[in-house]
């Protein structure tokens, strides 16, 4: 169902990094408010209703600190809400604080999702146009870490089946675990000079190392590459011409309601829901073709 | 039409006066399936790395090699890379990327290949090798049997005209070995590729191969079809160390005093057996077993499993070993036997069930008291040592188990001398080859004077000398009054080491039997030397057995 994460990477890629650049870069708090929500949906489709209730809950968490620790760096603003001896608390700078934290969460929320769908070979294939043999050594990394840690753990346990391991004072455990783990670098070292065994007797170096890439550029990524330019188009004419610069000291901006500004929180609105507009229409789509059988 | 031709081959390392190879000379016919065996040390692997230029071995070399009519040190790296594939024996360690299908590319993108081509390739490798449906899974997720087939594939991409094969089931169960040979054979009869292989598992290849070459200290002294090879080492070599490894049918044939064609295959021996020998003697007399009244380790309706929301994998499974005996647990893949021997020495905690060792629960030994009695030997023995010398990791012991000087000598001569390690205590582990590790990794263990050991796939891998090297060794344990358990796939072993045998499946203890007894019952589960006897013999386990039975039956013909 979740068609977003079908597109070519390099559209995903340019989204992503359009949606994370604008969010973390404007002060807006309409904006990051949209971008927040727009975030959460995402998130939601991507991981499911649990998954996202654990993580608000640590957020929110994250969101009520920024908020109050703010004044205690930024004492500027109009209206005091508290008064202590040194410190005064201002309604500009608590809320200053709240938008830096839904800030944060929000682009923390987009990484997230970004993680999700931007797997391994994704980042390998972007990588992998440009850079063949850095790809390669990518793939061989996700390779080998994953084995190191597998083959520590299984020494370990070992070690300590025979009552070596976590023995007696800390400095006997520190020195256990050194130990263990040097010995599972010389384990690795070795074993890597199989696997190099391996790569050159598979040829190597002998002729250019081709591309090899997956993903096909679809008449829908190219539809879905034109609306991304063009709103993002949008979005930057609107921001020059418009009046969106939003201050919190020493009192808030007024928001403005021309044509610009209007359109402006607009298209943000759109791009930003743009994964979930997609899905939706697929949805729809999908409904309406079931239900004609 | 010749694909390789050696002559007069010699080679030896650098520093070295003896020969690893000595003055070796073949030729294999194009299409040719070949098999290539002898002991461990025999130079069976440093031969098939000359054969391919890139992993070719420094050191003296005389003679020369062909590949397809031309000298192979001056052929093109394109050739040479390509058109000659190597399959090494780890599973783990070939492989070079973190997805399957990334994998299968890889050969294909160092040919320079397009995108489409490379496509191509893979949808039909993948196809023809039966993992179209793990394409796209991350390759840590599959079985060693699955991985070695991978890379099986991955070299057949390529299209060479020559595959070599070095020891590729060494680490497979047997399930996945025959699936691996199948896979070979298809290869080599519909693609027509050439294949040369190294083995020690000649059970399932003898047959059908075109030419076997045998090696020993670096010379080829056999290189002929089966039948004649099987023949020759009747009347030349009959007693040469190798016997022991060779398939059944030839052991048998070879201890016998028979004038016909010497049988290849498990069917070939039945028939064998059927026309040669009446059966009035149907079973030997046999001693009954009898072991110790104290239990030495209990397992009562064990539960386990790794993870609080994946499924059990040990699921109600009991079992009773005795002290002083040695009980063999076999059973498929996955079965869980890794799983009981971690649950036993208390490293996975089981949710359910009791475990007692010596009459007193696991739970009650505090402060990891329960090592001194139980000790485990996990698959992979390098595992046991994080120094970097043998005598160093022994030495670890000594302020383990607070010995005095006195003691410690005596406890670790004695375990030298019984398991003749002495020349490897300088040695770095992981210098040491396979058989060589067993054993330094056992005296590890037993300068702790365990009473119970707990063995997880002892022999994987060993040549047969090995093997009973081993053998010996577990036989004088347990006249010192030591329990053993070893988990393992490997059957003719488990025949002549066990007294007792159990089969786990499914998470539980199915059968549980006197080594003789249990063998007989199982159709599939048992030695070859059984399965060609079991129609006119009641309980033949070993070759030995058949051949004794055969021979109280006299070599009259029916």
């Amino acid at each position: 169902m979740n068609d977003f994460v079908k597109l070519h990477p390099s559209v995903l890629a340019l989204y992503f990094l359009s949606t994370i650049i604008i969010t973390m870069f404007t002060s807006n708090p309409i904006i990051i408010c949209i971008s927040f929500f727009a975030s959460i949906c995402l998130y939601f489709t991507l991981f499911g209703f649990l998954q996202l209730a654990e993580k608000l809950k640590s957020f929110i968490i994250i969101i009520f600190l920024c908020t109050i620790f703010n004044p205690l760096f930024s004492q500027n603003g109009q209206t005091i809400v508290l008064e202590f001896s040194i410190i005064k608390i201002t309604l500009q700078s608590l809320l200053f604080g709240l938008n830096f934290g839904i800030m944060l969460v929000c682009s923390m929320l987009w990484f997230l999702c970004l993680s999700k769908v931007m797997s391994s070979e994704k980042i390998v294939y972007l990588l992998g146009k440009k850079a063949p043999k850095t790809a390669l050594t990518i793939s061989l990394a996700l390779k080998l870490v994953p084995d190191f840690f597998k083959k520590f753990h299984n020494t370990a346990m070992s070690q300590k089946a025979l009552g070596l391991y976590h023995q007696g004072s800390f400095k006997e455990r520190i020195k256990s675990s050194r130990d263990v783990f040097l010995s599972v670098c010389a384990d690795v070292l070795e074993s890597s000079a199989q696997t190099s065994d391996s790569i050159r007797a598979r040829g190597f170096g002998i002729n250019k190392f081709a591309v090899y890439s997956r993903y096909k550029f679809y008449k829908r990524d190219y539809f879905i590459l034109i609306s991304i330019v063009l709103l993002l188009a949008g979005i930057v004419l609107c921001r020059i011409y418009g009046d969106i610069k939003f201050y919190f000291y020493p009192n808030f901006s007024k928001i403005s309601t021309d044509i610009y500004s209007v359109f402006f929180y607009l298209f943000f609105t759109v791009f930003a829901l743009l994964p979930i507009i997609i899905n939706f229409k697929e949805g729809i789509k999908w409904r309406y073709l079931v239900s004609k059988i | 039409m010749e694909i390789l031709s050696v002559q007069n081959l010699s080679f030896s390392y650098p520093k070295s006066k003896n020969y690893q190879l000595d003055n070796i000379s073949f030729s294999v016919k194009k299409g040719n399936f070949v098999l290539l065996s002898g002991i461990s040390g025999c130079g069976k692997t440093t031969l098939l790395k000359m054969l391919k230029p890139a992993l070719s071995p420094f050191g003296k070399i005389q003679g020369q090699i062909m590949f397809e009519n031309y000298d192979i040190k001056k052929i093109d790296e394109n050739i040479s890379a390509f058109k000659i594939g190597f399959v090494m024996q780890n599973p783990n360690e070939q492989i070079v990327t973190d997805k399957v299908y990334s994998e299968l590319a890889f050969g294909l993108q160092n040919m320079g290949l397009s995108n489409d081509e490379v496509q191509r390739r893979i949808c039909e490798t993948s196809d023809f090798f039966g993992i179209s449906n793990l394409l796209y899974k991350d390759i840590s997720v599959l079985s060693g049997g699955q991985k070695q087939l991978l890379n099986l594939a991955s070299i057949i991409a390529m299209n060479p005209t020559l595959l070599l094969l070095d020891e590729p089931t060494a680490q497979l169960d047997p399930i996945s070995s025959t699936r691996f040979f199948d896979m070979l054979l298809r290869v080599n009869q519909e693609l027509g590729t050439t294949v040369i292989i190294a083995e020690h598992r000649l059970n399932e290849l003898w047959s059908i191969s075109d030419k076997i070459m045998l090696m020993d200290k670096g010379c080829v002294f056999l290189n002929d079809t089966p039948n004649q090879v099987a023949t020759d080492i009747k009347t030349k070599f009959s007693d040469c160390d190798l016997i022991k490894s060779l398939p059944a049918p030839i052991q048998i044939y070879n201890a016998l005093d028979i004038k016909s064609k010497c049988p290849l295959n498990t069917r070939q021996a039945r028939d064998f057996l059927s026309d040669n020998f009446k059966n009035d003697i149907k079973s030997l007399p046999k001693t009954g077993y009898k072991h110790s009244d104290k239990i030495a380790i209990e397992l009562d309706e064990v539960f386990a499993r790794y993870e609080k929301n994946h499924p059990d994998i040990l699921k109600g499974a009991s079992l009773k070993v005795f002290e002083g005996e040695c009980v063999c647990i076999l059973g498929p893949n996955g079965a869980g036997k890794s799983t009981l021997l971690k649950t036993a020495t208390g490293l996975l905690k089981s949710y359910a069930g009791k475990i007692k060792v010596f009459d007193k629960k696991i739970e009650k030994y505090k402060d990891n008291s329960l090592y001194e009695y139980v000790n485990l030997l996990p698959q992979n023995p390098r595992e046991i040592f994080i120094h970097q010398t043998v005598d160093e990791d022994l030495n670890q012991i000594k302020d383990h188990k607070k010995y005095t000087d006195e003691e410690f000598c005596k406890i670790k001569e004695q375990a030298c001398n019984m398991l003749e390690i002495d020349s490897f205590l300088s040695m770095h582990p992981f210098d040491l080859s396979g058989g060589q590790i067993q054993k330094v990794a056992l005296a590890k263990l037993l300068l702790q004077k365990p009473k119970i050991l707990l063995l997880d796939e002892p022999v994987k891998g060993l040549d047969e000398y090995a093997k009973q090297e081993l053998l010996q060794i577990f036989k004088k344990l347990n006249q010192n009054n030591i329990t053993i358990i070893i988990v393992t796939h490997d059957v003719e072993f488990a025949s002549v080491v066990a007294n007792r045998c159990a089969m786990l499946w499914d998470g539980q203890i199915v059968s549980v039997d006197v080594a003789n007894r249990f063998f007989s019952n199982n159709s599939f589960y048992t030695t070859n030397a059984n399965k060609i006897s079991r129609h006119i013999f009641d309980d033949a386990i070993t070759c030995d057995d058949v051949i004794s039975l055969c021979k109280r039956n006299g070599g009259d013909t029916k």
